[in-house]
C-alpha cells in the first residue's frame, strides 16, 4: 500500500543522510594539514588556534557546504527538467544554463583587461546573467503561440543552441593567453575550490526558497509527468505550470552553476537514482534527489582533492568519471 | 447537465479540420463517435473536452464556455482518457489512481478519509485490487487500460471522455473495457463519450452513435438509425450487409466490398 | 502513368542540374581557396606551380606546401563527413544522426589526447592511428547502444544519447589533459580546422578518403533499401545486418581519418544530407554522391571564410561550419518538434 512507500522513503532518506554525514566527517579530516578528530572538534567548538580555525572554517567547511548545496540544487533542477521534458535522459545542461554561463565567463575574461577584472568574485554574477539569458533564448525559440511548450521541441532546441554556443566558445578560447585560459578552463569544468562564505550566502536563499516550494507543489508536478491530455483532464493548467517550473529549474541550476561552474552529470543521474530508490512521486523523489546530489558532489570533491594530492583534480572531471558509467548503465537498461 | 458545441471551427495550423459543428451530448448515455481515419472524430473529442481550442465558436457546459473556465473546476465535471497515455516508470496502480483526486485538492494536497474511500472504490469497481501495488509497466494491456479508467473514475466526474479506449487491445481485453464502461454508465449514470474504431462495438455498447466524415456529422442517433448500409457507404466508402444481432437486437454490419 | 514519368523526368533534371552546378562551384571554390590568404596569388601562377614548379619562387612554394594541401584536405574532409552523415541518417532512419551529434568526434578527441600524453614525439601517422582508434570506439559505442537498447528509436532519444556520450568522452579527455597539463593544446585541436595541414598529411589522408568514398558509393543501393525501414528492407531481399555493418565501417573510415587530421568540424554531416534531400529527393543512390559534392563545397567555402573573417588570424573552420549549421539545426528542431 501507499503507506509502505512512505516507510520505504523515510528509511532510504535516513540511510542517505547517514552516508552524507559519514562523507562530511571524512571530508573535514582530509586535507594537506593533518588534523586529528580531537583537534577538529575543538576547533569546531571555537577553541582552536587561528591557523586551525582558518583551515577548518575558511578552507574545508566552505567547500564542503558548497559541494552539498551545489549538488542538491543541480540534482533537484534535473529532477524538475526531466519531469517537464518527460525524458529520463534529458540533462538540465540542455536548458542552456551551463553553456550560457560558460560563454559569459569566457567573454568576460576575454574582453575585460586583467587589471580591471575584480577577479573570481565577479564571475558568479557574470555567469548568472549568461545562464538566464541563454535559458530565455531557448525558451522563446521553443515557445509556440497559444500552446503549452512542447517538451520534444524544447529538448531539440536546447541541444542545438548549446552546441552552437560551444562552437562559438572555441573561437575565443583558442586566442586566450595561457593564464586566462586556466581561469576559464577551471570554471568550465567546475570546481568548488577557492570559494568563500559569501558564495554560500549568495547560493543558499535560492535553494531554501525554491526546493521547499517544489516539494509543496509535488502533487501538481506529478501530473506533469503524464501525457498532456491526462494532465489537462486532471485539471493541471499545463501552459502556466510548465513555464513556472521550467523557470524555477533554470533559476536553481543557474545559481548553482554561477558558484560551482559547469558541473555536468549531477542533474542527469541523481534524479534517476532517486526515482529508482523511492519511485516517481515528487513528494518523495525531490528530497531524495537533493540528498543524493549532495552525496555525489561531496564524495566527488573528496576524491578530487585527495586522489593526486598535493595537487587537485577538478571536481567536474571526477563527477563525470563517476557519472558517465552510471549513465551508460541507464542507457542500456532503460526501455521505451 | 447541458453540454453542447455551438457552431465550432477547428483547425490544425492552417488546415481546417472541422467547420460549423453543432452537436449536443445526450445526458447519461454512452456516445460513440465513428468515422474513417482522418475524419476529425478525435479532433472533435479533444475539442469537446478542452485539450484543443476551437478557432471559432464555443463548447458550452452548464451555460459557460469550457475554454474560458478554470481547468481545475472542469476537471471535477469531466474526466479524460487520451489514446496511449504515458506514465513514468515505477508508478504503481494505486498511486496513479490517487492522481485522480488532484482536481479536488489544493496545495500539498494530503489525501483525506474521503479520498481514500474513493480510491478504494475505484480499485474495486475496476477489479484492480490485487494489482494495486504493481507498477503500470508490469501489467497486461487490458489491466493497464483498466487502471487508467480507474484513475478517471476516481476523479468522480459525471462525464467521461475516452479516445479509442480499445485500440491495441486483444479482443478479450476489448470486451473487458467495454463491459466496464457499460457498467459505469448503468450503475452510476455516467455520461460516456468515446471515439470507437469498430462499428460493431459501437453498435453493441453505445446508446447514441455519431457518424463523422470530413469534420461534418453525417448522421446521429441510436445505433439502429445510424448504422445502416447507406451511412456506411457514405461515411466509410464500404458496402455492407446489415443484420440484426439476435442477442441484442442491435444492427450488425458485415463489409463485403469497397464502393 | 504519364504524370509519373514527368515527375521522374523532373527529378532527374534537378539531379543533373545539381551535379553540374556543384562541379562548377567546386572548381570556383577550389581556385578561390588556393589563391586567397595572407598573400594573394593569381590563378595563372597556381597553374604554373603545378606544371613548372620552381622551388625558388615563394608563391610556388606557398601553393605547393600550404595552399594546395589545405584545399585538398578541406574538400576531402567535407566529402567524408557529409557522406558519413548521410549513411548514418539513412541506416538509423533518424534525421538527427551525424558524426558530431553522436559523439564520434569526441571519441577521436580522446584518442588524440591519449596520443599526446603517452607517445609524446609521436609521428603524424601514429597520432592519426590513435585518433582513428578513438573514433572507432565512439562509433562502436553509439551503434552498439543504439541497437542494443531502443535508444535509436526516436530522434530525440538518439540525440540525447549522442550528447551524453560526447560528454563522457570529453570528460575523459579533460581528465587526461588536466593531469598531464595539455588542456590548451587539446582545445586547439578541438577547434577543428585545416589551416596547418602539411603536404604529407594530405598524402596520408587521401587514400583513406578515396577508399571510404568508393566503398560508400558501392553500398548506396543497399543503403537506399535500408532507409525504407528494416522490415521492408528484409522483405525486398536486403541483408540488413550486413548493410548496417558495411555502413558503419564506411562511417568509421571516413570520419576517423578526417577527424584525425582536421579535428571535429561540426554540423557538416548533419546539415548536408538534409539540404541535398530537400533538393533532389530521398533516393540514397542519388543523395550519397550529391552530398559528397555538397559537403566538399561546404567545407571549402567555410575554410575560405575562416581565412577572411579576421586576417591575418585564422578563425577555426569548425566554428564557421557551426555558425552555418546551428540556425539550420534549430529550424529542423523547431519543425520536427512542432510535429511531436
Amino acid at each position: 500500500m501507499r503507506k509502505q512507500q512512505k516507510i520505504r522513503f523515510l528509511k532510504r532518506l535516513v540511510v542517505l543522510l547517514a552516508v552524507l554525514l559519514l562523507l562530511f566527517v571524512i571530508s573535514i579530516h582530509a586535507g594537506y594539514t593533518k588534523m586529528g578528530t580531537a583537534d577538529v572538534f575543538r576547533t569546531l567548538l571555537g577553541k582552536g588556534n587561528a591557523e586551525e580555525a582558518l583551515i577548518l572554517f575558511d578552507f574545508r567547511l566552505v567547500r564542503i557546504v558548497l559541494a552539498m548545496l551545489v549538488g542538491a540544487g543541480l540534482s533537484v533542477s534535473g529532477t524538475i527538467f526531466q519531469t517537464i521534458s518527460k525524458n529520463a535522459l534529458a540533462s538540465p545542461d540542455l536548458l542552456g544554463v551551463s553553456a550560457g554561463a560558460g560563454i559569459a565567463v569566457l567573454l568576460y575574461t576575454f574582453f575585460v583587461p586583467e587589471e580591471m577584472a575584480v577577479g573570481v568574485f565577479a564571475l558568479p554574477f557574470v555567469s548568472l546573467a549568461g545562464a538566464l539569458l541563454t535559458a530565455m533564448l531557448i525558451y522563446s525559440l521553443a515557445h509556440q503561440k497559444d500552446r503549452a511548450i512542447s517538451p520534444v521541441r524544447l529538448v531539440l532546441i536546447g541541444i542545438s543552441v548549446t552546441s552552437g554556443i560551444n562552437a562559438a566558445e572555441i573561437i575565443f578560447t583558442v586566442r586566450l593567453s595561457p593564464e586566462k585560459f586556466q581561469i576559464v578552463h577551471t570554471w568550465m569544468i567546475g570546481s568548488v575550490y577557492g570559494n568563500t562564505w559569501s558564495h554560500v550566502l549568495a547560493l543558499l536563499p535560492w535553494l531554501v526558497v525554491i526546493i521547499p516550494f517544489l516539494i509543496y507543489r509535488s502533487r501538481d508536478l506529478n501530473l506533469m509527468r503524464l501525457s498532456d491530455g491526462v494532465a489537462i483532464g486532471l485539471g493541471s493548467p499545463l501552459k502556466k505550470s510548465r513555464f513556472l517550473y521550467l523557470m524555477l529549474a533554470v533559476a536553481l541550476a543557474a545559481a548553482c552553476v554561477s558558484v560551482g561552474g559547469a558541473i555536468g552529470f549531477v542533474g542527469l543521474i541523481c534524479p534517476h537514482l532517486a526515482r529508482k530508490l523511492v519511485g516517481p512521486n515528487h513528494q518523495y523523489c525531490i528530497p531524495v534527489s537533493a540528498v543524493t546530489g549532495a552525496v555525489l558532489l561531496l564524495g566527488a570533491d573528496l576524491v578530487a582533492r585527495t586522489i593526486i594530492a598535493p595537487n587537485e583534480m577538478l571536481l567536474g572531471i571526477v563527477v563525470s568519471l563517476i557519472g558517465a558509467p552510471y549513465f551508460l548503465y541507464i542507457l542500456l537498461t532503460s526501455k521505451s | 447537465m447541458n453540454f453542447y458545441a455551438d457552431n465550432v471551427d477547428i483547425s490544425y495550423g492552417k488546415n481546417p479540420i472541422v467547420e460549423g459543428l453543432s452537436f449536443t451530448i445526450p445526458e447519461k448515455k454512452i456516445v460513440a463517435l465513428i468515422g474513417a481515419n482522418g475524419s476529425g472524430k478525435s479532433t472533435i473529442l479533444k475539442t469537446m473536452c478542452r485539450i484543443m481550442a476551437p478557432t471559432s465558436g464555443q463548447v458550452i457546459l452548464d451555460g459557460k464556455s469550457i475554454h474560458s473556465q478554470s481547468t481545475k473546476e472542469l476537471a471535477r465535471k469531466l474526466a479524460i482518457l487520451p489514446q496511449n497515455p504515458e506514465s513514468p516508470e515505477g508508478l504503481t496502480v494505486e498511486e496513479l489512481i490517487a492522481y485522480g483526486r488532484s482536481p479536488h485538492k489544493s496545495g500539498y494536497g494530503r489525501l483525506n478519509q474521503k479520498d481514500e474511500e474513493v480510491i478504494a472504490w475505484a480499485l474495486e469497481v475496476t477489479a484492480m485490487q490485487e494489482f494495486a501495488d504493481r507498477p503500470l509497466e508490469q501489467l497486461s494491456g487490458g489491466q493497464r487500460q483498466r487502471a487508467w479508467i480507474a484513475m478517471c473514475i476516481a476523479q468522480d466526474t459525471n462525464i467521461l471522455f475516452l479516445d479509442e479506449p480499445t485500440t491495441f487491445l486483444d479482443v478479450s481485453y476489448q470486451m473487458e473495457v467495454m463491459k466496464l464502461l457499460k457498467f459505469l454508465n448503468e450503475k452510476y449514470q455516467k455520461t460516456i463519450v468515446m471515439v470507437v474504431h469498430d462499428l460493431n462495438q459501437a453498435s453493441m455498447f453505445a446508446d447514441y452513435v455519431v457518424a463523422i466524415k470530413k469534420g461534418k456529422i453525417i448522421s446521429e442517433g441510436p445505433p439502429e438509425k445510424v448504422i445502416t448500409a447507406e451511412n456506411c457507404r457514405k461515411v466509410f466508402g464500404v458496402l455492407v450487409d446489415i443484420m440484426v444481432d439476435r442477442r441484442t437486437n442491435k444492427p450488425l454490419c458485415i463489409p463485403y466490398d469497397n464502393e | 502513368m504519364e504524370e509519373k514519368r514527368k515527375e521522374k523526368k523532373r527529378k532527374n533534371r534537378s539531379l543533373y542540374l545539381f551535379l553540374f552546378l556543384s562541379l562548377i562551384l567546386l572548381t570556383t571554390a577550389f581556385f578561390w581557396s588556393v589563391c586567397t590568404g595572407a598573400r594573394e596569388i593569381r590563378p595563372s601562377v597556381f597553374l604554373e606551380a603545378l606544371t613548372r614548379y620552381d622551388a625558388a619562387n615563394v608563391d610556388h612554394v606557398i601553393i605547393r606546401t600550404l595552399r594546395l594541401p589545405r584545399t585538398v584536405v578541406a574538400a576531402a574532409v567535407g566529402a567524408s563527413l557529409a557522406v558519413s552523415g548521410t549513411l548514418m541518417q539513412a541506416t538509423t532512419r533518424n534525421p538527427m544522426a551525424s558524426p558530431s551529434v553522436l559523439g564520434i568526434n569526441a571519441g577521436a578527441g580522446l584518442g588524440l589526447a591519449l596520443a599526446m600524453v603517452f607517445v609524446p614525439g609521436a609521428s603524424f601517422n601514429q597520432t592519426v592511428l590513435f585518433s582513428f582508434a578513438g573514433a572507432a570506439v565512439g562509433t562502436v559505442t553509439i551503434f552498439g547502444i543504439a541497437s542494443a537498447s531502443r535508444a535509436g528509436s526516436s530522434p530525440v532519444r538518439l540525440a540525447l544519447v549522442g550528447t551524453a556520450i560526447s560528454s563522457l568522452f570529453s570528460a575523459c579527455s579533460q581528465a587526461v589533459a588536466m593531469y598531464f597539463k595539455i588542456s590548451q593544446d587539446l582545445t586547439f585541436w578541438n577547434a577543428g580546422g585545416v589551416s596547418g595541414v602539411r603536404p604529407e598529411q594530405a598524402r596520408l589522408l587521401l587514400p583513406w578518403t578515396l577508399a571510404g568514398l568508393l566503398f560508400a558509393m558501392s553500398i548506396a543501393k543497399s543503403v537506399s533499401l535500408l532507409s525504407l525501414g528494416e522490415e521492408v528492407a528484409v522483405g525486398l531481399g536486403g541483408k540488413t545486418k550486413y548493410i548496417k555493418m558495411a555502413a558503419s565501417f564506411a562511417v568509421l573510415i571516413l570520419t576517423g581519418s578526417s577527424v584525425a587530421i582536421a579535428g571535429p568540424i561540426s554540423f557538416v554531416g548533419l546539415v548536408t544530407p538534409h539540404a541535398v534531400r530537400f533538393l533532389i529527393g530521398s533516393d540514397y543512390r542519388k543523395v550519397l554522391p550529391c552530398s559528397m559534392f555538397a559537403g566538399a563545397l561546404l567545407v571549402l567555402f567555410a575554410d575560405v571564410v575562416a581565412r577572411m573573417v579576421n586576417p591575418p588570424f585564422e578563425t577555426p573552420t569548425g566554428a564557421i561550419t557551426a555558425l552555418i549549421g546551428v540556425p539550420f539545426f534549430i529550424y529542423l528542431a523547431a519543425r520536427k518538434g512542432g510535429k511531436g
